[in-house]
């Protein structure tokens, strides 16, 4: 077993050309991954048992992280993503070689600016879309 | 990171401090280690701190540096023009580093005492840098 440390995560962020290159986030800390995914039950009206799952659906990644601002092209990509509204394709590199791609929209985009501290960001994305993991 | 930003912070501050003809006008020299029988008043590079922000691809460090004037105790006046060119310099500055990219620099607080059983006047300025490795 291994226990696994969280500077190995990696945001990358997709340039939105036609064949995508991803770089990535400089100065990011991704501060979380969250997989949601609702679900239904079968019970019927009036029933008070315990409830029974049909199963799950609806599938979706959140990806939060905060960001030391800078003026590198996929910092630029996502505030031009927050601000047209318009989904582009991240990917998220976990530990080892394990990937996570999604078409994501971002939910929250907040620059932090405080006199005399380094300006911040911090981004929410929410996915759009079947993830593709590697 | 290939090493500690401090080492390079501070030599930056002792180029420009010493490179100064109008504070070298009005102190007998910069010093890490004062030699014996320095006359006064000179400038002492003091203490620091380095604080290490992980950050994916960027590392970002804060410090905290001490500069220290050391005069003589005819009164506090000349220890504090001293502070002022220091703080002239050194608020919102530039350094030149070599392997970091300079963010911030702001001078924080300034201290005058009477040291060394009332033989001396000691000012202090801290100085908050923040720098980035490139």
């Amino acid at each position: 077993m291994a226990i696994i440390g969280s500077d190995d995560l990696s945001l990358l962020v997709g340039d939105g050309a036609t064949t995508e290159i991803f770089t990535p986030l400089k100065g990011a800390r991704v501060t979380r991954l969250e997989i949601t995914q609702r679900g239904y039950a079968e019970n019927s009206v009036a029933n008070d048992a315990w409830i029974a799952r049909v199963g799950t659906g609806e599938r979706q990644a959140v990806i939060e992280c905060e960001a030391f601002a800078n003026d590198e092209a996929a910092a630029l990509r996502v505030r031009a993503l927050a601000i047209s509204g318009l989904a582009g394709n991240v990917k998220l590199e976990m530990h080892g070689a394990q990937t996570l791609q999604l078409a994501a929209y971002v939910l929250s985009y907040r620059e932090v600016i405080q006199a005399g501290e380094v300006k911040t960001l911090l981004v929410r994305l929410e996915s759009s879309g079947a993830g593709i993991i590697g | 990171m290939s090493d500690l930003a401090l080492m390079e912070v501070q030599r930056a501050l002792y180029t420009k401090l010493s490179g100064d003809g109008v504070l070298m006008g009005m102190v007998t020299g910069v010093y890490d280690a004062v030699p014996q029988k320095t006359a006064l008043p000179y400038v002492v590079i003091g203490d620091g701190r380095a604080n290490v922000q992980p950050a994916d691809e960027l590392t970002l460090t804060e410090l905290q540096m001490q500069i220290e004037v050391w005069g003589d105790a005819t009164g506090r006046k000349k220890v504090l023009t001293i502070l002022n060119r220091i703080f002239a310099l050194m608020h919102l500055g530039t350094l030149t580093l070599t392997g970091y990219q300079q963010v911030l620099m702001r001078c924080e607080q300034a201290d005058t005492e009477i040291a060394e059983q009332g033989q001396n006047t000691r000012g202090v300025l801290l100085v908050r840098a923040v720098v980035a490795e490139v």
